[in-house]
């Protein structure tokens, strides 16, 4: 009898790993696997919209989403057409889809399709005004790289740069980050920028910047590791990292480092970083 | 601690709270009754005399202006003489104020990440150059400059601030009259009871010389700008009694900043005694 028991505990154990809740497809299914998943350019702000081949004989589809390759999946939508939304995510990553008949689903996953965010891990370093006029002061975001430069220099066209705008005061770290077109070296891109909520996240720009899209002057507090851009050409970006410190290079100068996530499909997704 | 009041043995502040003569005294006190009414006395005779006689008892040039704030009646000497101006925070703030009275942009308007924009224009009062410049990006050095054409005030021009970091563009003057200066503060003091516009002249940069002359008791909004050739004082004096004044005073090439102090002193004199 204790043999029976152990035998039924066994292939309880078994069955349950077999049936991985969070591994959409796993073993025992016998559907067709779904193919063809994109992520549709309908996609925008927080709601991912993803697209597949449709299927026949099968009673819908299930959409599934984790935030890293290891994390676990979870369902986010189950529709029984071939669109599903994963609505107000709250990071980027990565999707896959099931169909389903009854208590039957997919051999196995569909294609995977993510909305990470191209990651530029190059650390950029940025110099405010009282710095020497050697150091770069302005920077645009490129979707593979970024590019320092002089904001005083009108050949330089920035999206951002650093100014101190409360005047010089030895080993002062005060500086803000102002729009490429805003201020004295203003004849750059329009750069609006948001306070963090969230690493993952941010709202979708709102035209003319209302909240949380308010600022393009924004002081960076000690502290500060992160905000969130929107860039003339609509692209997203995430500045992570960031440092603020006094530019030893001068006396009043001040520094910041940064290095950057950028989205250029309308999503306002990105990493825990 | 109230000093002591007694009169045959009783204690007269008990006996006065449960009259009515203490009733009608708080209402004097606070102001919020009818029994104290400001008395616009006016201009007092012979003051063009005294303002005259200042302006030609010390070194330099000097433009000063008056007014009795209800009535709109002011005097001066050299007032519209052209005076040249550091920050150029008083026309902007009477800018400010009247486009937030219009609607065009409220005084409580996010301009950067945390701040208003009553608090940048009282950081200028105190003497911000960076912040006085950042308000003028941000209200539009055209739009005010229109502003201050379509008000008339024709001795004013406002470019921006002067920084002194490296490299830094050169900006051109800024000016002001003694009348124009008197028709700013025209238009604060109108709107003293609107939300925020008390704020952006409290606690000027006043001399000790000044606080003492203007003693306590009244509400005093001012605006200084001084640089090594010159010191302009810019004073609302709202009193709880009697007139409330606007006093300007704009000097140039002067040897002692303290003339000026005793030059508001023997105006404010004149005024009030």
């Amino acid at each position: 009898m204790k043999k029976l028991g152990l035998l039924a505990l066994v292939a309880g154990i078994v069955l349950m790993a077999g049936c991985a809740g969070d591994d959409p497809a796993g073993p025992g299914g016998t559907l067709a696997d779904v193919s063809g998943v994109t992520i549709s350019a309908s996609s925008a702000g927080r709601d991912v919209i993803l697209t597949w081949t449709a299927l026949t004989d099968v009673d819908g589809y299930k959409v599934w989403f984790r935030a890293t390759s290891t994390a676990s999946w979870t369902e986010v939508d189950d529709v029984t057409s071939n669109t599903g939304t994963h609505s107000d995510a709250t990071s980027a990553g990565e999707y896959v889809v099931t169909a389903y008949k009854g208590s039957d689903s997919s051999a196995n996953n569909s294609n995977m399709v993510d909305t990470y965010p191209t990651d530029v891990t190059t650390t950029y370093t940025i110099y405010d005004n009282y710095s020497p006029t050697t150091q770069p002061s302005g920077f645009i975001f490129g979707t593979t790289s970024g590019q320092t430069g002089s904001a005083a220099s009108t050949s330089f066209h920035q999206d951002i740069y650093a100014f101190d705008e409360l005047g010089p005061v030895d080993g002062d770290t005060n500086v803000q980050l102002l729009s490429g077109d805003f201020g004295s070296f203003g004849n750059g891109n329009t750069t609006w920028m948001a306070e963090p909520v969230a690493a993952g996240y941010c709202e979708a720009f709102v035209t003319g910047g209302s909240a949380p899209w308010s600022f393009y002057d924004y002081g960076l507090y000690s502290g500060d590791v992160r905000v969130f851009l929107h860039l003339e050409n609509g692209n997203y970006v995430k500045m992570y990292n960031i440092a603020v410190a006094a530019d030893p290079a001068s006396d009043h100068g001040t520094m910041v480092s940064f290095s950057y996530e950028i989205q250029t499909n309308g999503l306002t997704l990105f990493t825990s970083k | 601690m109230l000093p002591s009041f007694q009169y045959g043995g009783l204690n007269m502040y008990r006996l006065l709270e449960f009259s009515p003569v203490y009733f009608l005294l708080v209402l004097m006190l606070t102001g919020g009754g009818i029994m104290v009414q400001k008395t616009e006395a006016g201009l007092p005779e012979g003051l063009d005399d005294i303002l005259e006689e200042i302006s030609s008892q010390y070194d330099g040039s000097w433009g000063i202006g008056v007014m009795e704030l209800n009535t709109g009646e002011s005097e001066s000497v050299n007032g519209n003489r052209e005076f040249q101006m550091e920050i150029p925070h008083l026309p902007l703030t009477a800018c400010g104020v009247d486009l937030s009275s219009t609607g065009v942009i409220p005084l409580d308007s996010l301009i950067a990440r945390n701040i208003q924009l009553w608090e940048k224009l009282h950081w200028s009062q105190q003497g911000g150059r960076g912040t006085c410049q950042a308000v003028l990006f941000v209200m539009g050095e055209q739009r005010v400059n229109d502003w201050i054409e379509q008000e008339e005030f024709t001795g004013t021009a406002v470019s921006g601030v002067q920084f002194f970091y490296p490299d830094c563009p050169q900006v051109d003057p800024n000016n002001i009259t003694a009348i124009d200066g008197l028709g700013f503060l025209k238009i604060i003091y109108d709107n003293l009871d609107e939300p925020y516009v008390a704020n952006l002249g409290m606690n000027p940069p006043l001399s000790d010389h000044n606080r003492e002359t203007l003693g306590l008791g009244n509400s005093i909004y001012g605006w200084i700008d001084e640089t090594e050739e010159w010191r302009h004082l810019f004073i609302i004096v709202n009193s709880t009694q009697g007139s409330d004044f606007g006093i300007v005073i704009l000097t140039e090439g002067i040897d002692d900043p303290q003339d000026v102090d005793k030059g508001f002193r023997t105006v404010y004199e004149a005024l009030t005694e």
